[in-house]
């Protein structure tokens, strides 16, 4: 056996060159990659430098202003409250989002009387306007998912259209329903529904007066019924009704059984 | 000096080694069982957990976020780790013909690695893991592993470097070499995604070049050093083919390193990072196919030793999970066919448990059989014993391999039906989850009487004798040893045996 190989000396430093091989690997990303850190040179990185330093400053006030400890004190109060909660009808001014629907109904005014322009629309003999109509037809698309795309009407969605003494009647109620919604027992062509438990949203208010004019006339003149034509300047007059709550038809203008 | 005279002196500076390194190489191997028991009821609840959400659920350190991680740290970091250390400090002091003098350190390391896997695994079930798949201890452990680490394979280096000098066993080459690669995948997946704060998608690339890493570069080479050493010693015959051994060697060194980063396909990483990895992954069965190729040949040679030896059936039964291993690398990661039906399912466990038990801990019990009665100087006690473990062992990995294997490609399928709700892709993995835990159970059931064998040898209650335990018994036939008798007074170096 040859032994000159075996000595403390080779020993040592071969220890010592373990370390340094395994090692070395390492020590050698490191030194890479402390100078590589360079600055940002491309356009990406300069936002996203300023983006971090966002990110930490909302995070630094986040931290002080909201510390773990309170988040976690308030968790179990507002899970409380969230869950005894029921939605809040809006109570001040500030609270109506610039824009919206509310916000518009407000500029048209509080409530309107409905006795002229229903007259009008009951004597009307202007000639109903087939563009209108196509219109109207266009929109009723998302109308026929609850009322069927022929007015029939589908189980538990939607009383139908078709025959339906309130589609040819006065008009304030057709407004007053898109604008606010119903709830609630309706009887259409002597029937009555009481399976309709959501009752319908107000699905016209966030349509303009052409579009849900268009609509109503396109109801009022298919399905078998023959009304007159709706004019968007009648609709626009109860806008204001928007924001209201769903209302029973027992407040609506009682249409003359067919 | 004559033949008889050198062989007597060969068996006794093997004695010597033998004895030098028994304390540390004991321990290694029976904490490591211990590990592998842990990490197997870790594996079986987590399994569980998978078809049965409500098993064991008023725990919640057994979540399923903290059970699987913890599963896979004991098999790795507990059972695969140790096992490897007993082995490859054994393997080399044998075959660099050096004593061990550094015993009382590597033993006082190993408990340390002990420590700092258990303290970690407590961290993980506490909920103080990190979510880094393979590197879930808390941040603090890794140093502490690495050192000790150092602490525990640095001698192995130095007997190299010391060695008589002459022919470099193949089994040297893949143990240095899995000594060297492991630091440097430790220590550059540990800095890249803990230390050096990088892009966090990247660090989810390094972890999973990690992952493959240590599966390709560090327990590969230890199982491949144990069987090219075990398949020649036992059979008798030398190696099938030098330079298949050559070409398995250095086809993984050049391809494994690229492997890994095909966990992350389709993620906001550079194109070419995953299909490196899945191009490398599955080139992987060139060396696979190498070393089975040659190791097999060598065995087969004489498959009386296979029948016989409980040590080159275990190694032979791991070479063949190798060789379905790098065949499964292969399939699994095509990338116009497999690799999208395989990335986020049951395959990629079923993939890893392939690697880490039908290869790896097949080849380290093989190792395990041969190696401790020669540091006890006792043999085991029961070859039924033995054979339980065995059979026991592959029925349940064969069933937990294929099963997740063709499971997560099911798995897969249901996932990429984007239209369906994803309960039917759950649905679909339902039944083989349930089988992979029933498989583990097996497993579990193999390595109770794997743990309670060992545990006994440890104790120095193995059979004195001079005759190995095989598997196949010879009564009253003769046997090659010659007659059985007590350790200390019968064998080839005894006196008896020169008589005649």
């Amino acid at each position: 056996m040859d032994s000159s190989r075996d000595n403390l000396f080779t020993r040592f430093t071969t220890f010592w060159w373990a370390l340094f091989v395994f090692a070395g690997f390492g020590v050698l990303l490191a030194v890479i990659w402390l100078f590589n850190n360079s600055e940002p040179k491309n356009l990406e990185d300069v936002v996203a430098e300023t983006r971090y330093k966002n990110k930490e400053e909302v995070l630094k006030a986040q931290a002080t202003a909201l510390p773990q400890e309170a988040i976690d004190k308030a968790i179990s109060v507002v899970a409380t409250q969230l869950a005894a909660s029921k939605p809040a009808a809006v109570s001040t001014d500030a609270q109506i989002v610039p824009g919206s629907a509310r916000a518009k109904a407000k500029e048209a005014g509080g409530s309107v009387d409905p006795s002229a322009i229903n007259k009008e629309a009951a004597e009307s003999k202007d000639p109903v306007d087939p563009a209108i109509v196509e219109k109207g037809k266009a929109s009723y698309l998302l109308c026929g998912a609850c009322h069927g795309q022929n007015g029939e009407g589908v189980p538990m969605a939607g009383p139908p259209l078709a025959g339906s003494e309130w589609v040819t009647g006065p008009v304030s109620n057709l407004a007053i329903i898109g604008f606010r919604g119903i709830i609630g027992p309706i009887t259409v062509a002597g029937k009555e529904h009481k399976e309709f438990v959501a009752g319908m949203a107000p699905m016209a208010a966030a349509m303009s007066d052409e579009d849900f004019a268009a609509v109503l006339t396109y109801i009022r003149n298919s399905f078998g019924n023959k009304a007159s034509q709706v004019k968007p300047e009648w609709v626009k007059a109860f806008r204001g009704e928007i924001g209201k709550p769903q209302l029973p038809t027992s407040e609506l203008i009682q249409p003359e059984a067919k | 000096m004559s033949s008889t005279a050198q062989s007597i002196q060969d068996a006794k500076l093997r004695a010597d080694i033998d004895r030098s390194l028994r304390h540390p190489v004991m321990f290694f191997m029976t904490s490591g069982a211990a590990w592998l028991a842990v990490s197997i009821i870790l594996g079986l609840i987590s399994s569980a957990k998978v078809h049965s959400p409500e098993f064991l659920s008023g725990f919640g350190w057994l979540t399923y976020g903290r059970v699987f991680p913890a599963h896979i740290a004991a098999l790795v970091y507990g059972w695969g780790f140790q096992a490897a250390f007993g082995v490859m400090i054994w393997l080399m002091a044998r075959l660099s013909r050096q004593e061990c003098k550094s015993a009382g350190i590597i033993l006082a390391a190993g408990h340390v690695w002990n420590f700092a896997v258990s303290i970690g695994l407590l961290g993980i079930l506490g909920g103080a893991g990190t979510g880094v798949p393979w590197m879930e201890f808390p941040t603090f452990i890794w140093p502490v592993l690495l050192v000790t680490y150092f602490v525990i394979v640095v001698w192995s280096f130095i007997q190299f470097r010391v060695r008589p000098s002459g022919y470099v066993y193949i089994s040297q080459w893949y143990i240095m070499a899995a000594m060297v690669w492991f630091p440097w995948i430790f220590l550059t997946a540990n800095l890249l995604v803990f230390v050096f704060q990088g892009h966090p998608v990247m660090a989810a690339g390094i972890a999973a070049w990690f992952k493959s890493g240590l599966i390709f570069l560090f327990f590969t080479p230890v199982a491949l050093a144990a069987s090219y050493y075990l398949a020649p010693k036992v059979t008798g015959r030398p190696i099938f083919s030098y330079t298949l051994a050559k070409l398995g060697f250095w086809s993984l060194a050049i391809i494994a390193p690229w492997a890994g980063m095909q966990k992350l396909t389709g993620a906001p990483i550079p194109f070419f990072l995953p299909y490196l990895g899945a191009a490398a992954t599955a080139l992987l069965f060139i060396p696979a196919l190498a070393a089975g190729v040659n190791i097999l040949r060598t065995t087969l040679a004489s498959p009386e030793a296979v029948e016989q030896s409980p040590s080159l059936r275990f190694s032979v039964a791991g070479i063949i999970g190798l060789l379905v291993f790098g065949f499964a690398g292969l399939f699994l990661n095509l990338p116009g066919s497999s690799l999208k039906l395989t990335q986020f399912s049951l395959s990629g466990y079923g993939f890893e448990i392939l690697a880490l038990y039908s290869f790896f801990s097949f080849i380290m019990f093989g190792a395990i059989y041969f190696i401790v009665p020669r540091i006890t100087r006792r043999e085991w006690l029961s070859r039924r014993l033995i054979s339980m473990h065995f059979f026991f062992s592959v029925y349940g990995i064969i069933a937990v391999s294929v099963v997740a294997l063709f499971g997560g490609l099911m798995q897969g399928i249901g996932q990429e039906e984007w239209i369906q709700p994803w309960i039917n892709a759950a649905t679909r993995t339902y039944p083989y989850a349930i089988f992979i835990t029933i498989a583990w159970a097996f497993i579990l059931f193999s390595n109770v009487f794997f743990f309670l064998h060992l545990t006994l040898m440890w104790l120095r209650l193995g059979r004195r004798s001079s005759h190995p335990t095989l598997l196949v018994s010879h009564h009253g036939g003769s046997s090659p040893h010659g007659a059985e008798g007590d350790i200390d007074n019968a064998g080839p170096g005894s006196a008896d045996a020169h008589a005649h």
